[in-house]
């Protein structure tokens, strides 16, 4: 069958025109998806640049004075039972205060209200009254934070003043992840450094270290 | 005046809405073919230059992760700050009964020296108090002291018992406002 040369010649006109138009509907949904794709990928890596960049300026800020915060942080509140640091801050609060110390007892560990494990310290203190009382405002003034739980006061016709004095000590595992790279980190907060400020001023729990000696005997049983 | 030859043969001839269209067309073609050219290499360059762009980023972004990843100690630091200042804050939080020692003071100024402080007991949440007055006049001064004290909203008269040998033991508890 013979087409006729005039419907050859419309075909050969509009053709064109359909195929640039499936070109365009073809280029236009794979370019603009792929652009699409190259743009949003753009976008996450400049806000994980922001990111980076503001972590890695809160980093170098705290770089000079972390180890000294961290150490308040850690003896304010520490991640094991502070009990037998608290006792030797009321020991040494009291030698301070004049004031005679007896009955210093430990509690089981308990979870307070808060969520966070506790500690009570019980003791019983003798003095003045002005030196008892002084004495037990001072506990918020040492690491590990003790919060006064009960006092029970009793006063002999001599002038002393005996007191039983319960304070709760807290603590709290250490944090065991570290945040993914591209996490977010901010810098302290006004709050937080005014925390910070307060926990500088808390006397701070003084320990000695006991050196191993390098002279002992290689088998201890032998005489 | 020009003269319009057609040597076409009559096949080839097109005309009446067909020979519009085909006229049409023709042109529209090289528009459309021209355009289509231009956005495509429009977008050609456009998707070049986000894909360097992208790639600057990303190296970028690869060196500063390896200088965060090289203060990992300070990291470490941060994470361990936040943590504990949030868990102290908690605690900072925790009622004293320190307060309502400090709270009962103007109390216990009142307490005159020939009178006896039986006991106080204080916790974070109330106070109580039993007192021994050897006189009358004593009790009557420390009532009038309580009375004129605003810190507590209330005071409550537990017991109140006479003894000639003893005197007055009267036992109170201060509720805050």
């Amino acid at each position: 069958m013979k087409i006729q040369e005039n419907v050859i010649t419309v075909i050969k006109a509009v053709l064109p025109f359909f195929i640039i138009v499936i070109l365009f509907a073809a280029v236009g949904q794979f370019g603009f998806g792929k652009i699409a794709v190259v743009r949003d990928q753009i976008s996450s890596a400049q806000s994980d640049q922001k990111i980076l960049s503001q972590k890695l300026d809160v980093l170098k800020s705290i770089q000079s004075s972390g180890a000294q915060f961290s150490n308040l942080v850690v003896a304010a509140l520490p991640d094991t039972n502070p009990s037998l640091s608290v006792i030797a801050q009321i020991k040494a609060l009291a030698g301070s205060a004049g004031v005679a110390l007896s009955e210093v007892k430990a509690g089981s560990p308990t979870v307070d209200s808060t969520g966070l494990s506790a500690v009570n310290v019980s003791f019983n203190v003798i003095g003045s009254r002005v030196q008892v009382e002084s004495f037990i405002k001072a506990i918020a003034s040492f690491a590990p934070i003790s919060v006064v739980d009960k006092i029970k006061i009793s006063e002999s016709v001599l002038g002393a003043t005996l007191a039983n004095v319960s304070v709760k000590s807290f603590y709290a595992p250490f944090p065991t992840k570290v945040p993914a790279v591209t996490s977010a980190i901010t810098d302290l907060t006004a709050a937080e450094k005014q925390i910070l400020q307060g926990l500088s001023s808390l006397t701070q729990p003084r320990f000695a270290m006991i050196q191993a000696g390098g002279g002992g005997k290689a088998d201890p049983f032998s005489p | 005046m020009a003269v319009k030859l057609n040597l076409l043969p009559p096949d080839y001839t097109l005309t009446g809405p067909v020979g519009q269209i085909v006229k049409f067309a023709r042109p529209l073609n090289v528009i459309l073919l021209a355009l289509f050219l231009v956005i495509a290499l429009g977008m050609g360059g456009f998707f070049i230059f986000s894909s360097l762009s992208l790639r600057s980023l990303a190296a970028s972004n690869d060196s500063l992760k390896k200088q965060i990843q090289a203060q990992s100690v300070a990291q470490q630091q941060i994470v361990l700050l936040k943590d504990r200042l949030g868990k102290i804050k908690t605690v900072q939080g925790v009622a004293t009964a320190a307060k309502n020692l400090t709270g009962i003071d103007p109390i216990l100024a009142l307490v005159a020296d020939n009178s006896a402080l039986s006991e106080l007991g204080i916790d974070s949440q109330k106070v109580a108090m039993t007192v021994v007055f050897k006189s009358n006049s004593d009790l009557t001064n420390f009532l009038k002291g309580v009375s004129s004290n605003i810190t507590y909203s209330s005071v409550l008269l537990g017991t109140f018992n006479y003894t000639p040998a003893g005197g007055y033991q009267v036992s109170l508890s201060f509720v805050k406002k």
